[in-house]
């Protein structure tokens, strides 16, 4: 058994720590996992956590304290369960091996299909401290409804970069919610671009926690036709101070689809020196869609600097007039403008 | 050759152009008059313009232009260089020559890119002026010019030029003066609508239309230029 200040006192032993709870059993059995913890770049683990076995008994989280003890340990079974919302008996863990030096690159494929009886798959990524990770994840969602929760934890000074592409599959009425927690220890820098295709229902979700010296960027481009409906959420936390964070969410909806958009932003009385800043852009290309965003901005410090901006428009018809005489058709300047609005 | 007929245009609110009656041959023509009179409502109208509501005939190489749209008149070998040209953020300039070109080959795209970034750098635009944003945060000069490489890119047969001068310095002047000699030849027909001086005074017109009081009068009476620059257009109020 390990104690908190233990672990406090030494991040590295605090990293293997989290790593020796959570695998306990699966360190014990090597032959299931092929990858051994000293050469793999990162240790999976399909099924570290049952329901019915006491198997782990801390895993460290950063909490809202105002001490610079960033530590708050889950001492009762299955609140690892709890923080990813686990109501299954199976959590995916991906640690990352802090002795690479390198920046990782892993792909990740969330792959739901119609037999798929789980609809719950709660995830937990942690990087250790000071590495870079590039994680390009790909879902892909073919079941009538499917819920991820992913847990992120960024260790003092680590760079996590993703590139998420959600997509779904044939099911017309599938629905699909990706719930993202992202927890960043101080120096940390968390970067998410995020774009999906045509699907009947999505929640985008996003929650972050800052701690210090922190970097977040969130970038969304969401697409939405038919009767699609997309909604994101982006909450971040400024709980220490000198964080930087930029939200830029754009969506373009089509036919009598549906967008919202939540963009919350809060800044600690403490979170002095913070930079945020939150945008989403709107492009209606016809008026039968809805559009909802709603930017709320919580700030409780004067030492700051924060911009916020929300808009809805329509195709610019000058802009498709000068396509138009260019010899470019109207299906064709639709398309051009809306990859023009995305991009720019 | 591009034919008006009896040619009327409107908006919903008011009438601006009556008995609008006008051939454009091979050649340099020009279109003058005051302010406000209409001329850059004619070109747009000629291009089908969704803003204006336009009655009576236009034809262009035998074709009969009233149903057809914007961009079918400019497939057909129309062109128009805007005035003050709309930006479009997110698009690159060479994006636009190359879906206004169609191009769908790698070969093709490689040579006309070589081709857009010539003529950039003889109009003394930075090198990388093909991956910029279409208009955005770019000068009047450099919008103009712009629309200068559409031009030559596009190759149309007829070019409608409203104000092609404005916001360009001497020596921009002088470049779009060399460069539009270089665009016209025999089969060419270039329409230029402006008020400036040296640009009227660098080409002998083929005709001179002057828009005025709510129509239009064309001459081949090239002197009519020096008239207007000298006396203005009291005689055609």
């Amino acid at each position: 058994m390990h104690n908190a200040s233990n672990i406090l006192d030494n991040y590295v032993y605090r990293h293997m720590d989290v790593a020796r709870v959570l695998t306990r059993e699966v360190y014990n059995k090597p032959k299931m996992f092929a990858p051994s913890r000293d050469n793999a770049d990162a240790i999976i683990f399909p099924d570290f956590v049952s329901v019915n076995e006491p198997c782990w008994e801390k895993m460290q989280v950063v909490s809202g304290s105002a001490s610079n003890k960033y530590s708050h340990f889950f001492e009762k079974r299955n609140m690892l369960a709890d923080a990813t919302f686990n109501q299954s008996d199976t959590i995916q863990a991906i640690i990352f091996n802090s002795k690479v030096k390198n920046t990782l690159v892993y792909n990740m494929n969330y792959i739901a299909s119609p037999e798929d009886i789980n609809h719950l798959f709660p995830v937990y990524i942690e990087i250790p401290p000071y590495c870079n990770v590039e994680l390009n994840e790909a879902f892909y969602n073919d079941a009538k409804i499917k819920i991820y929760r992913i847990v992120y934890v960024l260790r003092e000074g680590s760079t996590l970069n993703i590139s998420r592409s959600i997509a779904a599959g044939n099911e017309e009425q599938c629905m699909q919610i990706i719930e993202s927690d992202v927890i960043q220890h101080p120096g940390s820098t968390f970067n998410i671009t995020a774009i999906n295709n045509e699907q009947h229902y999505l929640q985008d979700l996003y929650h972050v926690k800052a701690y210090k010296d922190t970097t977040t960027t969130i970038t969304g481009r969401y697409n939405a036709t038919a009767d699609n409906a997309v909604h994101v959420i982006t909450d971040i936390d400024h709980i220490g101070t000198n964080c930087t964070s930029n939200v830029n969410v754009k969506s373009v909806t089509d036919d009598i689809s549906k967008f919202t958009f939540s963009g919350n932003l809060t800044v600690r009385k403490e979170a002095e020196g913070a930079d945020a800043h939150l945008q989403n852009k709107n492009l209606q290309v016809v008026d039968t869609t809805t559009v909802i965003t709603e930017p709320k901005l919580d700030i409780s410090t004067k030492e700051i600097a924060c911009t916020h901006g929300c808009t809805v428009s329509s195709i610019d018809e000058d802009q498709r007039y000068l396509l138009n005489t260019r010899g470019i058709d109207n299906i064709t300047a639709k398309q051009l403008l809306i990859e023009a609005f995305l991009n720019g | 050759m591009l034919v008006l007929q009896d040619v009327s245009i409107s908006t919903d609110n008011k009438e601006i152009l009556n008995n609008v009656n006008l051939e454009f041959g091979p050649g340099v023509h020009y279109i003058v008059g005051p302010n406000g009179a209409g001329k850059s409502t004619l070109a747009h109208a000629i291009m089908a313009n969704p803003k204006y509501n336009v009655t009576g005939t236009m034809k262009f190489k035998d074709t009969v232009l009233t149903d057809l749209a914007t961009w079918e008149r400019a497939q057909l070998g129309l062109f128009l260089s805007f005035q003050n040209p709309t930006p479009i953020e997110g698009m690159s300039n060479f994006r636009l020559i190359k879906e206004s070109l169609k191009m769908d080959s790698t070969k093709k795209i490689m040579d006309e890119l070589n081709g857009f970034k010539g003529l950039a750098a003889d109009l003394g635009l930075p090198s990388d002026w093909d991956k910029k944003e279409l208009n955005v945060q770019a000068s009047g000069g450099e919008k103009k010019k712009n629309e200068l490489i559409q031009l030559k890119m596009l190759n149309p047969d007829v070019a409608i030029l409203d104000e092609p001068d404005s916001g360009l310095d001497v020596d921009a002047i002088n470049d779009l003066i060399i460069q539009l000699n270089n665009f016209v030849d025999t089969n060419k027909t270039v329409i230029i609508v402006s008020h400036y001086e040296k640009l009227l005074k660098s080409f002998n017109p083929a005709t001179v239309t002057v828009v005025a009081n709510h129509t239009t009068t064309q001459t081949t009476d090239a002197t009519t230029v020096d008239t207007i620059l000298s006396n203005g257009f009291k005689d055609f109020a």
